[in-house]
């Protein structure tokens, strides 16, 4: 049952999301239906992180009929699709996991008033086993078909208020802005294909040389999970996407987007690990991208009244952060003693910062859909002193409005420190700049505070009260998660962040399928 | 006319670029890896001898999961997206009657065709993606011809979600026999039937069958909904 | 006259058309059809890619033996992507729909509901 583990963590999703459109017209059911499975996959993500925390890397090779590696004599290939589980995979899954079922517990009651909620679900769980999918492959075509499920989830998702013209037209911008992304990472593979004529990623990563056709599919495929995950040429798609989206999706559509960003650091790492542990080349690209993401998302979030649209901007920017980061550990790859030094750091700043920035986020978002829920509008200058009325949800926002500007002792502040810490022995620049989006962070939050929150209440706002028990249980799962890991940041650095750093540094280990050959 | 201009420069850069890279892409040379494998192995490891429909449904099935979970998300979107309080179907005028006589002689027998299809994935080229879509061809014509026909969807919502969960179940069959998701447990297992007749190949047809009646499902579900047009509610 | 790739013509050209055709047209109907012609030249790429000259199509039998048939690999993996083309394409065009119904015109320049 242990060793299924990787085959089960999809299918149980996939299985319930075929049954849910059964439930056609009792929406409760359906809901407590979803947030059964996903309740179920986060159990099963937790052990597989245990599993792979304790015994090392994870190999499930699909039909197959015995437990090893289908290695024909003669030949040294695998036959089969597999899945290959390391470290950071089994650390994405678990943000995974932990961020549907706190959307599935979210959406009970934030659309009650909606219809055609059983598809909803159905999509909702879709999207989880595509994100699950995408980490845990080992095969470059399986992780495209994995891509477009949750792109295409996500896109219908997106655009499920119909009622709502600008809820279409994200929707559409998001579809074509994933599907040429996705396109382009098809020709890459067709690209790789015709060269090597293997799809698995760690055989290829041992062929991979350096010549133009390579480099070319390392562009396509730089570029277009750039792309997909809201890096700075192309965040057209993000402020929009994350605003009109029901409230309970967004901690999916989050995970979704950093799925991405693991695909970009899969690719430079591993499959391409051969090239960039020689060149600086690609580490300086990663780290431009993301000073000048920090700073385009900061600033354009000062000038924003929807109070989504605000926090979607801030996303992009703590983006910049994570790309940074890993950016850092990547330009300092060719050379090992400055990697042990402050590379190793940098790149745990930047993948700790990945899940504390899930869950702050995804906190701030939940308490921009309470206010949308409680008063029916999202534009700052209509609401007002809403404090004395809705009580937990204000402690909410506080500390996710204090874990985005890195104040201790939240999360943010752990991962943050880390970043300019490690930054600054690379470039004291680059480290400024951080500090310099940090402050502007703080200031914006402040303003979101003040006008929602602070003053005197409005009497339009008269008969408003909290809102309902299951979004309060969303919130308060976060918040608790901000608190804990801010608190005993050592704890989740040994257990959870160094072994998913060393998985992505130690890419020798992945080629040869943890050992196994 | 300025951005139309620098797009065409710009297209023009990247096309020449990689065409002077794809150059070193070899053209019509044998230069299969696993390929070879396959062909070699195909006959007795999955008893069927179309060796595109063994790679899709047993070497590497778990991507025919994923694709056909791609379509289930499509049908369900476009059902969620074009979902209105009141629907009903536009058109004002029935098809000409050699349209309409024409579809009723020829719908047993497109879908007839179709069945043929899936039915024979493992022998001849097609499977369970063209044959669904020929039985949504023919669900097609009908709406055209005639104006107020509609399909009875409390059939075919249920028969579509029946059919994936069937899919999920046989690769969980194969994990109870076999061991492993998706195992093949008909041949390696059972070993029934010959290679090169209607009854072999393992569970390929039976997988293909599944695709077929859901691909044609959900086609037809989608042209239904798109079909029709929201009334404008009074007053 | 070989060294520039002449056989994979025909799909870089389709997909430059349909790269020509997302970033400049500015009905939002010609940007999907633009779409569906990328998405045609990508498979086309990939196809040509596994092909072997003199060969035929890969169904085992008397005169197609292991040595003589084409590659299997690409055409299952165009298969799933001709499949997720058309679940794409389903979806684009069910949203386009809704975006008619609500701004009456599928012109992108005049739907800016969203601004900033």
């Amino acid at each position: 049952m242990i060793e299924h583990l990787p085959a089960l963590v999809i299918a149980i999703p996939l299985f319930g999301a075929f049954i849910t459109p059964l439930f056609r017209k009792r929406y409760n059911l359906a809901a407590l239906w979803a947030i059964l499975i996903s309740g179920l996959t986060l159990v099963l993500v937790l052990l597989l992180e245990y599993q792979v925390l304790t015994k090392g890397m994870m190999i499930y090779v699909f039909g197959a009929d015995k437990p090893t590696l289908v290695l024909p004599s003669g030949y040294r290939v695998p036959i089969r699709i597999m899945f290959q589980v390391d470290g950071i995979g089994a650390f994405m899954a678990i943000s995974a996991g932990l961020m549907s079922f706190v959307g599935a517990v979210y959406s009970y009651s934030h659309l009650q008033k909606e219809t055609g909620l059983e598809k909803y679900y159905t999509l909702l769980l879709l999207l989880t086993a595509g994100i699950l999918g995408m980490v845990l492959t080992g095969d470059l075509f399986n992780l495209f078909v994995f891509l477009e499920i949750a792109s295409i989830a996500g896109s219908a998702l997106v655009g499920f208020r119909n009622y709502r013209g600008e809820a279409s037209e994200a929707g559409i911008k998001y579809l074509i802005v994933s599907s040429v992304a996705s396109l382009m990472v098809l020709f890459a593979v067709g690209i790789l294909y015709g060269q090597y004529g293997h799809l698995n990623l760690a055989y290829l990563s041992k062929q991979i040389t350096f010549n133009p056709l390579d480099m070319i599919a390392l562009g396509l495929l730089f570029t277009s999970f750039a792309m997909k995950c809201g890096s700075v040429p192309m965040h057209y798609w993000v402020p929009d996407a994350y605003t009109e989206v029901p409230s309970g999706i967004n901690p999916p559509l989050l995970v979704s987007t950093y799925a991405s960003l693991y695909a970009l650091f899969r690719v430079s790492f591993t499959l391409f690990g051969k090239i960039t542990i020689d060149m600086a080349t690609v580490g300086w690209i990663m780290s431009i991208l993301g000073v000048l993401t920090m700073f385009i998302g900061v600033t354009m979030a000062l000038v924003q009244k929807d109070v989504k649209r605000l926090m979607s901007y801030h996303a992009i920017s703590q983006t910049g952060y994570m790309l940074l980061g890993v950016g850092v550990g990547l330009t300092v790859f060719h050379d090992k003693q400055a990697l042990i030094e402050f590379g190793r750091t940098a790149m745990a700043g930047g993948v700790f910062h990945i899940i504390n920035h899930i869950i702050y986020k995804s906190l701030l978002l939940l308490t921009a859909g309470a206010l949308f829920y409680v008063t029916g509008t999202r534009n700052l200058n209509e609401m007002g002193g809403l404090a004395r009325k809705m009580p937990i949800t204000t402690i909410s926002f506080m500390v996710g409005a204090a874990a985005i500007s890195g104040i201790p002792p939240f999360n943010g502040f752990a991962s943050k420190f880390l970043i300019y810490e490690a930054v600054y022995k690379l470039n004291p620049l680059l480290a400024i700049f951080a500090m310099v989006t940090s402050i502007l962070t703080l200031a914006s939050f402040v303003k979101v505070f003040a006008s929602a929150f602070l003053g005197p209440p409005l009497e339009k706002y008269e008969k408003v009260r909290e809102v309902p028990k299951p979004m309060i249980v969303a919130m308060v799962i976060l918040a608790a998660l901000c608190v804990l890991f801010g608190l005993f940041p050592d704890f989740v650095l040994d257990k959870i962040v160094y072994p998913a750093v060393d998985a992505l540094i130690n890419f020798i280990q992945y080629q040869s399928w943890g050992g196994l050959a | 006319m300025v951005k139309r201009i620098l797009a065409i420069i710009f297209i023009l850069v990247i096309g020449f670029w990689i065409a002077n890279a794809l150059a070193k892409v070899p053209f019509g040379e044998d230069k299969m890896l696993v390929g070879k494998y396959y062909l070699e192995n195909v006959k007795e490891q999955t008893g069927a001898i179309n060796a595109v429909t063994a790679v899709v449904v047993n070497y590497r099935g778990f991507d025919t999961l994923g694709e056909v979970t791609v379509l289930f998300i499509a049908s369900t979107g476009v059902a969620a997206l074009l979902w209105r309080r009141r629907e009903e179907r536009s058109a004002e005028v029935d098809g000409s009657l050699i349209l309409k006589t024409g579809s009723r002689v020829l719908l047993p027998f497109i879908m007839l065709f179709g069945a043929y299809i899936f039915i024979h994935g493992h022998l001849t080229p097609g499977g369970g993606f063209p044959g669904g879509a020929t039985i949504a061809t023919a669900f097609l014509m009908i709406y055209l011809a005639y104006k107020e026909y509609e399909i009875d969807h409390n059939l075919f919502e249920p028969l579509e979600g029946l059919s994936g969960v069937s899919y999920v179940a046989v690769g969980l069959i194969g994990l109870a026999i076999g061991g492993y998701f998706l195992f093949d447990w008909i041949w390696q297992i059972w070993e029934v039937g010959d290679i090169g007749r209607l009854l072999s190949a393992g569970f390929i047809p039976i997988i293909y069958t599944i695709i077929g009646i859901k691909v044609g499902t959900e086609l037809t579900g989608i042209i239904d909904r798109m079909i029709k047009e929201s009334k404008e509610v009074e007053g | 006259m070989t060294s520039i790739g002449v056989y994979y013509f025909g799909a870089i050209s389709l997909i430059l058309i349909g790269l020509y055709a997302i970033l400049t047209k500015r009905n939002l109907l010609k940007i999907l059809v633009g779409l569906s012609i990328m998405e045609t030249g990508v498979n086309l790429l990939l196809i040509s890619v596994g092909y072997v000259r003199n060969a035929t199509a890969p169904i085992l039998s008397d005169y197609a033996t292991p040595t003589n048939v084409v590659d299997p690999i690409p055409q299952a993996l165009v298969l799933t992507a001709i499949v997720i083309g058309v679940a794409t394409t389903a979806l684009a065009l069910s949203v386009a729909i809704n975006v008619y119904e609500r701004y009456n015109t599928l012109d992108i320049e005049k739907i800016r509901g969203l601004r900033g």
